[in-house]
């Protein structure tokens, strides 16, 4: 009884194991192009397996752009979970890469390795909330509120009932970058609209959760949706498609997921803040410190200005009419924003006077 | 006349355990004999037996089948050559019904599908031509063992098998079911067919076996005639010297009353009642023997009294106090001994060493721990003691059980109940599955205690060692006290009748018509 | 008698040498499918599993450092198997001993001679608790333990997960993680450059303080007892209930110290995605230990840097994905947990070769 018990938990085991070692989905996109002009080497480690469909997925295709475009060799080191983090990291600055790029590590473990280190070249291509950072490394911070603004519009302009809903993935600076703008955005062109959260209590891997929250919202009276919740809003996106109304996208270009039901994405360009860096480095230009980018630098923006063309052809006639119209109007405000005419609230600093005026609203 | 199976030189080594077990042995069977094979547990006779039906090669040796020689390497060669093998562990299929299982794989059909009607026709018509009545619909694990046993060797035989072998077929039966085995063996024998019948019960072979092998270490020591020789003869081969096959008991010597059961209750673990209102006392310096027929709540009995199971009603005392919510601890902690009926699982932990094995009731004693740490040089002092005392062979402290032999786990057990000074002892069944050098030992021991002064209750369903080795007999019966016996001028008979739910004064009755019958 | 012993001792070896190269030998052949250096990997897999090359990087410390939570959540599953419950509840446990170890961390602020013993003390508490939860429902109420901590062990990844997004939340930052624990309640490591330290001291102390207490204690050996065969521990007067509930205590406590070790002496505070099933892992240790905390002691290390040679060595030097180190992996250890695989081939291996000499034997002198 207890040798039986005993091999059918090694077998689970076993099981698992080969299970877990498998599901890692899609291989590393490991393309040693130029490797004979190769000059600078560089590592990517990834917080978690790739394959995540986001901003992981994201940075390893600014790796893959930079092998191609720059003479340099990157590699992606793809690790599972914070437990492998340092050894990784660690294990990378033993093989001399002259830059190595972690992302979304623990800030004080990675500023740690970057003070331990100081002659090792190091970039976070995501967002890292200290006061300081050392002179061996850059930090990036995408802004999105400027983008999210002109996917307000958008929704603004296209929505029949009025009412429209954002699913948030946690009540978090970071998060509500995205939400206020878009909130702002809404306001701006229909006055009278009601715009409708759900935060997930930072449950960024539950398509269910997001499924069912996107529903509740539609229930509402909601048209359309913008998800900011990473794995979890593409439940968002599959309830649109069940209900048969709309969603908007996120962080990288969502538009086909759901085609016709998604009308645009809005883009937070991971594979930017990754290839960023490694250019810097190439350029002789390295410079520790925080890097703040949004949509002026070409960090975020629209699914459509890259060309994205799914809803315009296959979304309902009624809407794409509008589109042609919905386009100037965007163009429009986002020369504005460009130019500084026009403010966007920007929830890390909440005390602004246009963030003021939209959290009254 | 030419014999029905020949074995030459049978050589097996086995490299795991590094014994000869068979060491050229020869062993002739005449056609239409029964032929015993007896020895001791370990003397290879089950080994002999499976070379002979292809369950396992042998080293060396030949084997000839009415002077042919032949190449057995598989069980299907020895069927084919008219072999039939009933293992002591039956093989059938619990679920299905008598006619399934002695047609296995051999089934009747009509255009591809079993026909229920003609499969029991024709098990029905065999049952009739061997005398071996089944009911061919019943549903094998509704039978008892020895139907079980029955529908074993309708199998065999369905299979044409000529030569049957019987791996220790008694030890499962009871003695009624042994009677009619005996009587089915002699049908078989009158019909033309060869037994091969393995045991280690002497009286068996005097009653079945037309000639008797007696194998030892492996070795074939000799082959006789059972008509020639007798039972001190034979076990004096088997043990290689002198047995006492009854012990020597001195004179009682009857002290207080040590445990006491008043009108006790228990069920089963179905809930059904095992054991109602019996009543009984045990003195010290005897030995109280507890027969009946196996399954009539003599387990539950013992489990009770030992404190691994609950009363429904009465009460037991022990020394005077009652002892009806002590733990199994506190009850041995009071002088209480157990030999459990079933050694492998109760009795010992296999998966352990002798060491730990022989601790298991006393371990709390200051004498083997303090401070919660275990005494590890005491115990193993301790363990190399009831070693040498009980002449425990092949077992050394600090290592393992589980290669030893049956009598000599038996004697773990044992020495374990019995170093502690018991002032009581629970003896079920112990000397189950045990060989003759076993049995006398574990039967002198427990006549030791009881002449040091501890008081005994033997449960056994042998009727010979409970009429051996008690001074006072309880026969039980469907969870009753059928009747109590003085040992010394019980008879079997007297028992016999008790264990089947008689009692004495139909016998006496019967007696007495015999009596006039023959008068008149 | 000497020489049966010598020869257990040699299969003992024997069979997980054997195990370990068949592994090897199926991904020399993986790595041949990718067109890479086969030896070169395998010097790799091993220099970045158990090497030491430069001072302030050295893998085998990091190994030591990872295999040290490995080791106690072993223990834990050797614990409670050793008394014949089931508990897969590792994870759980580990996850709030590690939880407690670092709320108790930040909130409240003792000198380092106190603070740290009070956390790993916490730790262990929390451990234990959620350890005899499930042991009492099994005991009571006859509540199969394995699929109750199955079930705890997902509660408890919920429990964990909201304190951090939550309560114990410290900043704003995409990955949700608590404050840094006081200074006075980290764990010291050994060296600068790694987290290799305390944590492993009391791991191996762990490890001698379960073989001691398994083997030399009363309640060690009633808690055997009772796992090995409760109709045996019945029959000799062992309570064994009480022996497993107090072996699910112990398992948890261990399991809860796993966690508080880790935060305290490696992350020094916790996050999302705290554990990626390390309790299972400690699972799988002590299955492939033999249930026995020498072997958990020793398997936990092996795991530990075949996993950063296999899963990040490999990586780093060859480019050889992540996934095929997991498979490798996954490999070795199916090959060791087939051990009797090679146990039955080696008696078969020796009969052939007795009997070949005794045959030979007999040639020569007949």
């Amino acid at each position: 009884m207890k040798k039986n018990l005993l091999y059918v938990l090694s077998i689970l085991v076993i099981a698992s194991v080969v299970l877990t070692a498998c599901g890692g989905a899609a291989p590393a996109t490991q393309a040693p192009a130029t490797e004979a002009a190769a000059q600078f080497t560089c590592a990517l480690i990834t917080p978690n397996p790739l394959g995540d469909r986001s901003f992981i997925d994201a940075s390893a295709r600014g790796i893959a752009r930079a092998n191609e475009e720059l003479p340099v060799k990157c590699d992606i080191i793809e690790t599972n979970g914070v437990a492998e983090h340092e050894t990784a990291l660690r294990g990378a600055i033993a093989q001399d890469y002259d830059l190595i790029l972690g992302l979304a590590m623990d800030a004080e473990m990675f500023v740690g390795l970057a003070e331990e280190f100081p002659d090792q070249k190091f970039a976070s291509p995501s967002e890292i909330f200290l006061e300081t950072l050392p002179e061996n490394l850059v930090a990036y911070q995408i802004d999105v509120h400027e983008s999210s603004f002109l996917v307000g519009v958008i929704v603004g302009s296209l929505t029949k009932t009025k009412t429209v809903g954002a699913v948030v993935g946690g009540d978090a600076p970071a998060l509500n970058q995205f939400y206020y703008g878009y909130k702002q955005g809404v306001l701006e062109v229909c006055p009278d609209c009601q715009v409708l959260v759900s935060y997930l209590g930072f449950d960024f891997s539950n398509p269910t959760l997001g499924l069912e929250t996107a529903l509740g919202l539609y229930d509402q009276g909601a048209d359309i949706i913008y998800q900011v919740a990473g794995r979890s809003g593409e439940g968002v996106l599959e309830a649109a498609a069940q209900r048969d109304l709309y969603a908007i996208g996120v962080d990288s270009n969502q538009d086909d997921i759901q085609p016709g039901h998604v009308i645009v994405s809005s883009l937070k360009k991971v594979e930017a803040t990754t290839f960023d860096p490694i250019k810097m480095v190439v350029d002789g230009a390295f410079a520790g410190g925080f890097q703040r980018r949004g949509m002026k630098e070409g960090f975020a923006g629209l699914s459509w200005d890259e060309g994205s063309t799914t809803f315009e052809t296959q979304g309902p006639a009624d809407m794409t009419a509008k589109i042609p119209e919905i386009k100037t109007l965007v163009e429009e405000y986002r020369a504005k924003i460009l130019s500084g005419e026009y403010k966007v609230c920007d929830a890390f600093v909440p005390e602004t006077p246009e963030c003021v005026e939209l959290l009254a609203k | 006349m030419t014999p029905a199976i020949e074995m030459k030189g049978i050589t097996k080594d086995f490299a795991s355990t590094r014994v000869r077990a068979n060491d050229h042995v020869d062993f002739s069977v005449e056609p239409g004999e029964v032929h015993a094979l007896v020895g001791e547990n370990g003397a290879g006779k089950t080994t002999l037996m499976s070379i002979l039906y292809g369950l396992i090669k042998p080293d060396s040796g030949e084997i000839f089948i009415d002077s042919q020689k032949i190449r057995i390497d598989h069980p299907n060669d020895a069927i084919q050559h008219g072999i039939g093998m009933v293992h002591q562990h039956f093989k059938l299929v619990p679920s299905f019904t008598v006619a399934q299982n002695i047609l296995l794989g051999m089934e009747p059909t009509q255009a591809g599908l079993l026909n229920q009607q003609q499969e029991n026709e024709l098990v029905a018509a065999l049952a009739e031509k061997y005398n071996l009545p089944v009911d061919p619909t019943a549903r094998v694990r509704d039978l008892p063992v020895g139907m079980q046993q029955r529908v074993e060797i309708l199998k065999v035989l369905e299979r044409k098998a000529k030569i049957l072998i019987l791996d220790e077929p008694t030890a499962v039966l009871t003695p009624q079911e042994v009677n009619e085995l005996v009587t089915v063996i002699r049908g078989l024998s009158r019909l033309g067919y060869t037994v091969i019948f393995i045991t280690h019960k002497l009286v068996e072979v005097m009653s079945v076996a037309d000639r008797v092998s007696v194998m030892r270490g492996g070795k074939m020591i000799g082959t006789k005639k059972v008509s020639e020789t007798s039972i001190p003869e034979l076990a004096r081969m088997m043990v290689g010297r002198e047995v006492l096959l009854r012990v020597k008991k001195k004179e009682m010597q009857r002290g207080d009353v040590v445990l006491e059961a008043r009108d006790i209750s228990i069920s089963d673990v179905n809930g059904l009642a095992a054991i109602s209102h019996v009543s009984f006392q045990v003195h010290r310096g005897e030995i109280v023997g507890i027969a009946g027929v196996s399954g009539n709540g003599q387990t539950e009995l013992v489990e009770a009294i030992s404190g691994m199971n609950s009363l429904d009603g009465g009460e037991i005392l022990f020394k005077g106090k009652i002892i009806d919510e002590a733990s199994v601890g506190e009850r041995r902690d009071m002088g209480m001994a157990h030999i459990p009926e079933d050694r492998m699982v109760v009795g010992l932990n296999l998966q352990t060493t002798l060491d730990e094995n022989l601790i298991v009731s006393r371990y709390d004693d200051s004498q083997f721990s303090r401070y919660g740490f275990l005494l590890m040089k005491t115990i193993s002092e301790f363990a190399e003691k009831v070693v040498r005392a009980f002449s425990i062979a092949a077992a050394r402290p600090g290592e393992g059980i589980a290669t030893l032999s049956g009598g000599n786990l038996q004697k773990v057990v044992v020495g374990r109940e019995l170093s502690g000074d018991p002032a009581f002892i629970i003896a079920n069944q112990p000397t189950r599955g045990l060989d003759v050098g076993s049995i006398e030992f574990v039967h002198k021991t427990l006549v030791e205690e009881r002449d040091k002064g501890a008081g005994i209750l033997l449960v056994s369903v042998e009727l010979d060692e409970v009429m051996a080795l008690s001074d006072r007999i309880l026969v039980l019966y469907r969870g009753r006290i059928q009747g109590e016996l003085d040992a010394a001028t019980a008879t079997e008979e007297e028992v016999g009748i008790l264990m089947a739910g008689g009692n004495l004064q139909d016998l006496k009755y019967a007696q007495r018509a015999d009596q006039q019958e023959l008068r008149s | 008698m000497n020489n049966q012993r010598w020869k257990k001792l040699l299969d003992a070896i024997l069979v997980p040498v054997l195990a370990v190269l068949s592994g090897l030998v199926v991904m020399g052949i993986l790595i041949l499918t990718l067109n890479k250096p086969v030896l070169e990997s395998y010097a790799i897999l091993f220099s970045n599993g158990f090497g030491c090359k430069e001072y302030g990087n050295c893998i085998f410390l990091t190994t030591l450092e990872r295999a040290t939570p490995l080791i106690l959540t072993g223990l834990s599953a050797v614990v409670a198997f050793r008394s014949g419950m089931f508990s897969i509840g590792q994870e759980g446990q580990y996850l709030l001993g590690a939880a407690a170890a670092a709320w108790l961390g930040y909130a409240i602020h003792l000198p380092p001679i106190l603070h740290a013993p009070v956390l790993l003390i916490a730790g262990m508490l929390v451990g234990a608790a959620y350890g005899w939860f499930p042991g009492v429902l099994r005991v009571k109420l006859g509540v199969n333990e394995l699929l109750s901590t199955i079930m705890l062990n997902s509660i408890a990844a919920l429990i964990v997960e909201y304190l951090v997004q939550f309560p114990m939340r410290a900043d704003t930052s995409a990955v949700a993680h608590s404050p840094v624990i006081d200074e006075s309640a980290q764990l010291m490591s050994f060296f600068p450059g790694s987290k290799w330290g305390v944590g492993f001291v009391l791991a191996v102390i762990a490890v001698i303080v379960v073989y001691i207490y398994l083997w030399r204690t009363k309640s060690g050996y009633e808690q055997r007892m009772a796992g090995q065969s409760r109709r045996f521990a019945l029959f000799g007067g062992i309570l064994s209930d009480r022996a497993a509930i107090r072996a699910m205590l112990i398992s948890g406590a261990l399991a809860g110290l796993a966690g508080a070790i880790e935060v305290m002496g490696v992350h020094r505070r916790i996050m999302t995605g705290f554990s990626v099933g390390l309790g299972f892992d400690g699972l799988t240790t002590a299955i492939l230990g033999q249930v026995h905390p020498f072997g958990v002691f020793i398997v936990a290390i092996l795991f530990s840097g075949l996993k950063l040679g296999a899963q990040i060595g490999l990586q780093l030097n060859l480019n050889i994905p992540r996934e095929l180190g997991g498979t490798i992996i996954g490999f070795i250890i199916l090959f060791v947990a087939a051990g009797k695989l090679y146990e039955e081939n080696i008696v078969r291996a020796r009969e052939w070769a007795t009997r070949r000499r005794s045959s030979r034997l007999k040639r020569e002198s007949g």
